[in-house]
This record gives structure tokens, C-alpha cells and sequence, in this order.
């Protein structure tokens, strides 16, 4: 029997900051293989800094990252290439490369330098473009996709990589519902092979509905952190979003429904007017 | 690599082969191809030499020369197409960073002080290499800030650098006052009386920056998506980045010192062949610097042994080449709007 317990990725007591200007501040986390955490706050809040600390590839100013137990300084790039995957929020690219190319570099940590790719690397290939819909498009070129064709090709980009953690970065900001909640059902398949999954998500109901942990950041520190039943309620929403909103259980999951141009306050005026 | 590349590449190095075989028997004197073969199995040993005009004509003024110009022609290519996929800009050229007024300034300086007496052998090739590194020391250590060498930052530094040397540049014009045409011709770039010694400094630092260049060519191909996630999939971005900018710039360097300023053949070689071939690193990379080889040596052959009066091969390169890319320019113009 594995430990279940013991975590995959954990980082301790870290800060970092930009120019002086602090992102995060005394970050103590822990993340469990098996399980997807969402991680969410306003903008600004230190999502973004949090995925580029957990890639391992921007070591912390203050603190420890420890990937399955071993400082991740110690690690190579490439074994770190081998173990995490990321897909960033923001990505341009200014040359032609076809869809399959870009996938195919997902195996660039598994194909030695001046070899070719074997079938086994085209058959993962295939597999993330078929899984991401986007194997109609594999001889079309990034640069004449939409953002949201683009942003499924990163996605598949990432799954052909093969690794047990997934850093997604707003993996389903520019997508059509559709889509969205199929990377996110993705992203489920891959938590029940045993994967780890850490994304930002910015549309709170889905992050409730698809996570089973949630990581509340406000001004680059950790507000809460635990399952999605013990984290997203209404004061939370009110305290950190500055939202007037209801949690209501549907179906096991927690449904975020919000309040429109503060609606209870505006009713509340409203009828305390008809009253004069 | 698939049939129709194999081919495109076997078909640039019959085409290098062809050239660098025509280069040598064209030119003001007449010599026949049994004369080259002679001289050059001599040269090798192969053969006893017999020492005559037609035999140092081939071998010490046409094939250093010839030569030169093809190391220059790919080295430019090679490192236009470097600087492209670095600065993740298609329009960057190996002169970007400032590396041509950097070698500019340097060999203005070198004539500048010849006119009052201080100069030596081999002068202006050496100040011009110092002064395309120093500009790059300068480009480096301002962009250095920004740990990982954004293109922004890059250009940008290479702007203000270029910038200020051009203004160096003119103010020796103006002291150098009746002597500035040596200063102007330089400038325009020139590959006559290029010996073996040239040939050597090319080829010395020419070659271990290709290698280099093309051990790194796949990890330039994932540079593209981004530093984050270059990084994400292994590769050491930063490091790559040093590596292949000091490459690069150090082949331009070389051929700056050695012919002036060519302009076009690094802007348009790579940009031209990724149209044709696609932005593969692996494949854009060695066939820049095969095209490149191939044009600069036609261009210096045209003006050399074919043109009623030698142009200045920068000249040269830029009138033919400007209207050139203009055309490819409109056309991609067009493709895209469609």
C-alpha cells in the first residue's frame, strides 16, 4: 500500500516577490496525488506566481519546494520536465508551427536529442489531439487558430507530455462552454488515474463543481485552504471576492450563484423607499 | 526528415558545389578547369607545383576569396535565422543587436587613426571584431537586469547601442574630413583581396558556432511556445539563450570584420526558407546557412568577374535584395488576408 498521505508537491514557508513588491507571502501548502485543487482568489491575489513556483523553474526568495519529498533545486530540468507539465495563461507564438508539431514537442523531454520520435511518442500524440478535439486540425498552423482552438492545443500539448502533475494556468479562461467543461472532465480522467492536478480557475462555480480541494489566495497569501465543502461559502465569497452571492448543494457539488449589481442591497433600498 | 527535404538539402549542396566550382573558373583571367584542378591537387600535395600566374590567380586570390564569401554569406544567414527564433521576432537580423555599428565603429576608428600614422597589419578586421564584441558586452550587461534576456529588453538595448555608435561613427567621418571615402567604402562592404588568413579567422569561429547552434536547434523549436514553458519542458532557457546569442553574435562578428557591412542576406535567407520549409529549427538552420553561402557567393561572383565595374558587394546585396523582400513581403501580405 502506497501512502496516500505522503504529498507529491508541498511548499514551505515561501515567499516571493517581484521587484520588491511581494506575490506571496508564507506560503505553506500541500498537494495529494489523486486529487485536483483549484486554485482561486481575486486578481493580483498570486495564482499565477503560485503555478511558477510549483513548475520549480522560479525557485522561491524564502522557502522550500519539495517534489515527491527531494528539494526540487536538486532535480534536473529535465527529470522536472518528466514529472510536472505546465500550460500557461499567457502564451503568443509568431511562427508557423503546425498543430502536431506543437503537441509532438510535449515529448520533447522524452525523445533524446537527435533521435526521432518513436510510435510509441506518436501514439501519445495522437491520443492528446484526439482527446482535446483537435485532430482535425493537426496539419493547420497555431498561428490561424482561435485562442480557444489554441488553448485546447496547449492542453494536449501538456497531456502528451505524460506527467503525474499538471500545473494548468486558466486552462479554460478562452474556451466555449463545451470545451471548458471538457478539459475540466479531462482533468478529472487524469485525478482518477492518480494524477495530480493543480489549476487556476477563475469561474468559481466550475472550480467548485470539478475540484476536490480548493486554495483560497488573497494579496499572495493563503486565505483557506480544504475541501470544497469547508472553503466555498458565502462568507469567503463576500470577505475575498467582495461578491454578494449564494452556495447551494446540487448533486453533491456546490453551486455558485451570484448575486447581480449587489441585488440584495439594491432590493434592500429599494423597498426601504417604497416604505417613505 | 521526410523525402522532399532530403532532397531540397541535397539539391542546396549541388547547388553550393556548382557555384564554388564556377566562382573559381569565372573572372577577369581566363584559366581552364583542367588549370584549377591542377593547381588545387598541387596545393593538396597530390601533385607537383608548378608555380604560375594562372596557379596563384586560383589559389590565393580566387579561392580565399571565394571562400570568404561563402562562410560570410552562411554565417550571416545562419545567424539572422538564430536571432530570429531568439527574439522571437520573423524581422530581427543578425545586425539587431547592434553588432554591425559596433564593427562599424571599430574599423572607422582603425582608419581614422592609420590617417595619422598609427596602424598595423590586420588592423581594421581586429578593431572591427573588438568593437562587435564590446557592443555586445555593452547590449548584455544593460539587458542583464532582466535575468532572462526578454527580446524587448534585447532590442531595445540594441537600438540605443546602434544609436549611439552611428553618431560615433559620424563624428570620425567628420574629423577624418578628406579621408572619409575609406571609412564610407568600408562600410559598404567588400570581399576584395580576402586571403586565407581571413578564411581561417571565418572558419575558426564559424564552424564551433554552427555546431553549437545546431546541437540546440530542437530546443530553439520549444523556445517558441514561451520561456515558462520551454522551461516546463526541460529546457534551460536562459542558459540557451546566452549560448546561442554569444554564437550567433560571434559569427556575425567574424563576417562583419572580415567583409563589412552585407546587409539583407540575414534578414532575408531565413525568412525566405521558412516559407519553404516551415519554422523547424532542425531543418531552417543548416539550410540558411547552405542559401546563405550559395547567394553572398553568387553576388560576389556577379560582381567580381560578370558586372562591367565592381560594386561594393553590400551595395550589391541590398539593391537586389530590398525590392526582393518588398515582392515576398506583398505576397505574404496578401496570402494572409485572404
Amino acid at each position: 500500500m502506497t501512502n496516500r498521505a505522503a504529498p507529491v508537491c508541498q511548499l514551505i514557508a515561501c515567499s516571493f516577490a517581484y521587484a520588491g513588491v511581494a506575490a506571496l507571502s508564507g506560503i505553506n501548502l500541500s498537494f495529494q496525488a489523486g486529487r485536483m485543487y483549484g486554485l482561486i482568489g481575486p486578481n493580483g491575489g498570486g495564482k499565477t506566481t503560485l503555478i511558477n513556483l510549483l513548475t520549480g523553474n522560479t525557485p522561491p526568495d524564502v522557502g522550500q519546494l519539495l517534489i515527491h519529498g527531494r528539494d526540487a533545486r536538486i532535480y534536473k530540468k529535465m527529470e522536472l520536465a518528466r514529472l510536472l507539465a505546465l500550460t500557461p495563461q499567457h502564451f503568443a507564438i509568431d511562427f508557423a508551427f503546425s498543430v502536431e508539431d506543437v503537441v509532438m514537442m510535449g515529448r520533447h523531454p522524452h525523445i533524446a536529442r537527435f533521435a526521432n520520435p518513436s510510435a510509441r511518442d506518436r501514439q501519445v500524440v495522437n491520443e492528446a489531439l484526439a482527446r482535446l478535439d483537435v485532430g482535425p486540425l493537426r496539419a493547420r498552423f497555431l498561428t490561424h487558430l482561435s485562442g480557444g482552438e489554441r488553448q485546447r492545443v496547449m492542453v494536449a500539448r501538456a497531456l502528451a507530455q505524460e506527467t503525474g502533475i499538471l500545473l494548468m494556468d486558466e486552462a479554460t479562461a478562452n474556451l466555449d462552454i463545451r470545451h471548458a467543461l471538457d478539459i475540466m472532465a479531462v482533468l478529472r480522467e487524469k485525478v482518477d488515474e492518480g494524477g495530480l492536478v493543480i489549476a487556476a480557475i477563475h469561474d468559481l462555480d466550475m472550480a467548485a463543481a470539478f475540484c476536490d480541494e480548493l486554495v483560497v489566495l488573497r494579496q499572495g497569501r493563503v486565505y483557506a485552504h480544504g475541501a470544497v465543502a469547508a472553503t466555498m461559502n458565502k462568507a469567503m465569497l463576500a470577505e475575498v471576492f467582495q461578491v454578494a452571492a449564494r452556495v447551494d448543494e446540487e448533486a453533491g457539488r456546490r453551486r455558485v450563484r451570484y448575486d447581480f449589481c449587489g441585488g440584495e442591497q439594491r432590493a434592500a433600498t429599494a423597498a426601504g423607499e417604497k416604505s417613505i | 526528415m521526410c523525402a522532399s527535404h532530403r532532397s531540397f538539402f541535397l539539391a542546396l549542396v549541388a547547388l553550393l558545389a556548382i557555384s564554388l566550382a564556377v566562382s573559381i573558373w569565372l573572372g577577369f583571367m581566363a584559366v581552364t578547369p583542367w588549370q584549377i584542378m591542377q593547381a588545387i591537387a598541387a596545393r593538396l600535395g597530390l601533385a607537383t607545383e608548378t608555380p604560375t600566374i594562372a596557379t596563384v590567380v586560383i589559389l590565393d586570390v580566387r579561392l580565399p576569396r571565394i571562400l570568404a564569401a561563402a562562410l560570410v554569406g552562411g554565417g550571416l544567414a545562419l545567424a539572422g535565422g538564430v536571432f530570429q527564433a531568439l527574439l522571437l521576432n520573423p524581422l530581427a537580423d543578425p545586425y539587431t543587436l547592434g553588432i554591425s555599428s559596433g564593427a562599424a565603429f571599430g574599423a572607422s576608428l582603425a582608419i581614422a587613426l592609420s590617417l595619422i600614422g598609427l596602424s598595423f597589419p590586420g588592423a581594421i578586421p581586429l578593431c572591427a571584431f573588438l568593437g562587435a564584441l564590446a557592443t555586445l558586452a555593452v547590449v548584455f550587461s544593460l539587458a542583464g537586469h532582466d535575468r532572462a534576456f526578454s527580446s524587448n529588453t534585447l532590442i531595445l538595448s540594441g537600438i540605443i547601442i546602434a544609436a549611439i555608435l552611428s553618431a560615433g561613427i559620424g563624428f570620425i567621418q567628420y574629423l577624418a574630413d578628406r579621408e572619409v571615402a575609406a571609412i564610407v567604402f568600408w562600410l559598404m562592404g567588400s570581399l576584395v583581396g580576402r586571403s586565407w588568413a581571413d578564411v581561417g579567422v571565418l572558419a575558426l569561429l564559424s564552424l564551433p558556432a554552427s555546431l553549437i547552434i545546431f546541437y540546440h536547434a530542437r530546443d530553439l523549436n520549444v523556445m517558441a511556445l514561451g520561456n515558462a514553458t520551454a522551461d516546463s519542458l526541460g529546457v534551460d532557457t536562459v542558459r540557451t539563450r546566452k549560448l546561442l546569442l554569444i554564437s550567433a553574435s560571434l559569427m556575425t562578428a567574424a563576417s562583419v570584420a572580415v567583409a563589412g557591412i552585407i546587409g539583407f542576406v540575414g534578414l532575408l535567407v531565413p525568412h525566405l526558407l521558412r516559407s519553404v520549409l516551415g519554422p523547424d529549427n532542425r531543418l531552417l538552420l543548416p539550410a540558411s546557412f547552405l542559401t546563405g553561402a550559395i547567394l553572398l557567393l553568387a553576388a560576389d561572383t556577379l560582381t567580381r568577374a560578370v558586372l562591367p565595374h565592381e560594386l561594393p558587394i553590400g551595395i550589391l546585396t541590398a539593391l537586389i535584395g530590398g525590392p526582393f523582400f518588398c515582392l515576398i513581403f506583398k505576397r505574404q501580405q496578401m496570402r494572409n488576408s485572404r
